[in-house]
């Protein structure tokens, strides 16, 4: 268990930073969206433990990632709350139906 | 109106001048009247011109009897002003002169020009411009009288050409006619030439007597002394100087004024464009080309008597003999009905200018007077042929036969009595047949050629006699041609048209009254009795004594002084020559009618009427082509000249017009390069600009497009280009 290489969790990391990534921009549904927020969020987490794994003397990759989670947290409920007014708002979630057209 | 040079001029002279004034604006407020809206008139107003001319006639008749043998008037108004250099002012007055010698013109023009109108009613009836016509005969009649008002040069200069520009408007009156419009052309051109010569006069008077004023020249001649080859003047009214001029000058100056005569009144070498004039309506034929333009230029030669020098005087007498003998010579060989006429108005023109040049002054305008009566009346007669012609032609729907060849005609004594009867007396009086007024002026001008030439040879120079032997000879030639005339057109049978009654106008009258009442009284003033009361004898004639070179004399002795007295005295003492050129000429006249009898009848025998044939022997040729004196000019001066103007138009087109053309198209190509330039380079930089500012501002836009998603890759990519930034530097 603890000689886990450092590189394949970073290469798990990147790919999974771009999976993120890669639903934030292809995907339609707004919540999905924050769902590959949440996946880019866990691959930077990812990261931090892992590096943390190789300096652990003072913890600062697990503790880095708690406020990671927590920011992560607050986010998401801030980005649910605007998820919910922007649905009320536009009567969906569709992003590519969601425009704010003030020059029309 | 203030009066300047005359201050004698009492209330009644005044009032007679305004009166011929009015007498002058008359036709041409009725001629102008017509042109503007004689279309809108009832019968398009040729009554208004023939009241307007009627007016203007019983006035002139006013004038005549208050002015005649009683008292020359003469009224000036200034006219204008013109600054020299040094500060004085030249002034220019205008006037009127009324003399025995106006006033006379005045009635003929005047009554001529009424009958004309009364006759050309129904001559013209029907022609589409019709008022155009009455319109054109004002403007015609106003210029003429306006040359026999006039009292100064310059004035009658201007109303000199306004009387050539009314003849060129009615010879080309039918212009759908070519031959109208060139005879027109010709006419105007032949007495612009004359005109030259005499604008050259008036400036040469005007040079060394700084007056154009008839008047004071006359008076400043008059008073004029003989200095060795010197004339010495007075000064003239209102100048400082007294003149002394050049015998020379004098007599090219006098040359000079005669050259319009020569223009006008068709003398040799310029007479050719009055037998093309004939293409004009036969009426204004009577009217211009007979009775009264063609005459104008021997009223000036008798306004201007003084002004002659002998030489100058000498040179008139050859150009107004030879003329006469030329103008008859070319009318034995015509057949046109009118061109005869018009040959034979060259040669008693020519009558007159030499009248003018030997020095019988007033026989030649007593000839201008019998003439102006007896050829009205013969072309307005050939006016009624031509229309009887005309009339008949039509009714055979005959379109190729010259209705005007009186080869085509003949018989009309029976057809149209009533038009030989009027014809006769005018016919005889211009042959010179005792009784009738011809006789006596031509009598008047043959006794005096030949005094004059008697005078003159008195130094054994026989030479002079040639002028009277054209004279005589012309004579001949006139019993000739007209006896032809007469015969061909009068006697035997109708040629062309069989049926009498086509040529007449109806069974009862032969032609509509309009037309014969004017040929009727033409035709009585034919009468010697009117001219004086003893038919034999001229020198006892009223116009002879109203316009006696005796009466001149008196008042402007003249240039040629002594001339005229000399050849009366030497007329005086050889008074059988009076007696003798009256016999000669009756006998000549007989004889030349003979002749005319004999070569018709030869014709007859022939058969040659009803064939129509250019002449065939050397001399019918010569005189029916006129002397080929048209060909000759074609040849001296048309044709040069038309190859001078053929040879500038190529110079033009080839050198002028091909370098022009040259440079143009070379200044096309660098404007097309210029073009190039700015459309490709720039338009091109300019055009460039604006396709990147498009597509930066479409790459702008491109991004800017509302998807929060598209936002995000785009910072997604610029943090990438961020990184590599940061790794690769």
């Amino acid at each position: 268990m603890n000689n886990i290489p450092l590189i394949p969790v970073l290469l798990l990391g990147a790919v999974l930073f771009c999976l993120g990534i890669l639903a934030v921009i292809t995907k339609r549904h707004a919540i999905v969206v924050l769902m590959g927020i949440e996946l880019i969020f866990n691959a930077a987490n990812l990261n931090l433990v892992a590096f943390n794994r190789h300096q652990p003397d003072l913890m600062q990759g697990q503790v880095f990632s708690v406020f990671v989670m927590v920011i992560a947290a607050a986010e998401s409920a801030v980005a649910l709350a605007i998820i919910l007014k922007v649905y009320s708002y536009f009567k969906t979630v569709n992003l590519d139906q969601i425009r704010h057209e003030t020059d029309v | 109106m203030n009066q300047v040079a005359a201050p004698l001029l009492t209330p009644e002279q005044n009032s007679l001048a305004l009166w011929a004034l009015l007498v002058l604006v008359l036709p041409l407020i009725a001629g102008g009247l017509l042109l503007l809206f004689g279309k809108k008139l009832t019968r398009q107003g040729d009554w208004l011109a023939i009241a307007a001319t009627g007016l203007a006639f019983f006035l002139s008749l006013y004038l005549f009897f208050q002015v005649w043998e009683k008292q020359a008037v003469h009224v000036t108004w200034p006219w204008f002003q013109l600054a020299t250099g040094n500060t004085s002012i030249i002034s220019f007055t205008t006037g009127v002169y009324l003399d025995n010698l106006a006033v006379l013109m005045l009635v003929i023009v005047t009554f001529i020009s009424l009958l004309v109108q009364v006759f050309s009613v129904i001559y013209m009836h029907g022609e589409w411009r019709y008022h155009h016509y009455f319109g054109y005969l004002g403007i015609f009649t106003f210029s003429m009288l306006g040359i026999v008002l006039s009292d100064n040069l310059l004035l009658l200069f201007i109303f000199w050409e306004l009387v050539g520009f009314s003849s060129y408007l009615l010879i080309g009156f039918w212009y759908e006619k070519d031959a109208a419009v060139l005879a027109g052309k010709k006419a105007f051109l032949f007495n612009r030439v004359g005109d030259i010569g005499f604008l050259f006069g008036i400036f040469l008077l005007y040079t060394y007597f700084h007056t154009f004023d008839l008047i004071l020249l006359k008076n400043a001649i008059a008073s004029g002394v003989n200095q060795g080859n010197n004339f010495l003047f007075p000064a003239i009214t209102g100048q400082a100087d007294a003149i002394t001029l050049s015998y020379t000058w004098l007599t090219l100056a006098g040359l000079g004024i005669f050259c319009g005569c020569v223009g006008k009144s068709a003398q040799f070498p310029l007479q050719v464009w009055l037998p093309d004039a004939m293409e004009g309506p036969t009426p204004v034929s009577s009217l211009i080309h007979a009775a009264t333009m063609v005459a104008a230029g021997v009223y000036l030669l008798s306004r201007c008597f003084p002004f002659f020098t002998e030489d100058a005087l000498l040179v008139i007498a050859i150009i107004g003999g030879l003329t006469a003998l030329l103008g008859a010579l070319a009318a034995t060989a015509q057949y046109d009905i009118k061109k005869i006429l018009a040959f034979s108005t060259i040669s008693q023109l020519g009558y007159m200018v030499m009248g003018m040049g030997v020095g019988a002054h007033d026989a030649s305008l007593l000839h201008l007077v019998t003439h102006a009566f007896f050829k009205a009346s013969l072309f307005l007669n050939a006016g009624i042929v031509i229309h009887a012609m005309h009339h008949a032609a039509h009714e055979f729907s005959d379109e190729h036969s010259d209705v005007q060849d009186i080869r085509n005609m003949g018989g009309f004594r029976k057809i149209l009595p009533f038009t030989f009867y009027a014809y006769i007396p005018a016919a005889a009086a211009l042959v010179g047949l005792p009784l009738f007024s011809g006789f006596l002026s031509k009598d008047a001008i043959l006794t005096g050629a030949w005094g004059w030439a008697g005078f003159k040879s008195q130094n054994g120079n026989l030479l002079y006699y040639v002028i009277p032997v054209f004279a005589f000879g012309s004579v001949l030639l006139t019993g000739f041609y007209m006896a032809k005339h007469c015969f061909y057109i009068f006697f035997g049978e109708s040629k062309l048209y069989k049926e009498p009654e086509l040529l007449r106008e109806n069974k009862t009258a032969e032609a509509s009254g309009l037309l014969l009442v004017p040929v009727a009284i033409l035709a009585v003033l034919s009468l010697a009795f009117f001219f004086s009361l003893n038919p034999f004898n001229y020198a006892g004639s009223w116009v002879m004594q109203g316009v006696s070179w005796q009466k001149l004399l008196m008042e402007q002795p003249g240039l040629s002084g002594g001339l005229l007295p000399a050849i009366t005295t030497y007329l005086h003492e050889a008074s059988y020559i009076s007696l003798a050129t009256a016999i000669l000429s009756i006998l000549l006249a007989v004889v030349g009618i003979w002749l005319g009898w004999l070569s018709y009848k030869k014709a007859v025998a022939a058969g040659g009427l009803s064939t129509i044939t250019a002449p065939t022997s050397g001399f019918s040729r010569l005189a029916y082509r006129h002397f080929y004196l048209d060909a000759f000019y074609e040849k001296v001066i048309i044709n040069p000249f038309m190859r001078l103007s053929g040879g500038a138009a190529a110079f033009d087109k080839n050198f002028i017009d091909y370098s022009l053309n040259t440079f143009a198209k070379i200044m096309v190509v660098l404007a097309k390069l210029i073009g190039w330039v700015d459309r490709w380079l720039v338009d091109g930089t300019v055009h460039l600009l604006v396709k990147v500012a498009g597509v930066t501002g479409k790459l702008g836009r491109f991004m800017q497009n509302g998807k929060v998603q598209s936002y995000y890759i785009f910072s997604l990519l610029g943090l990438i280009l961020l990184f590599l930034y940061i790794l690769a530097f």
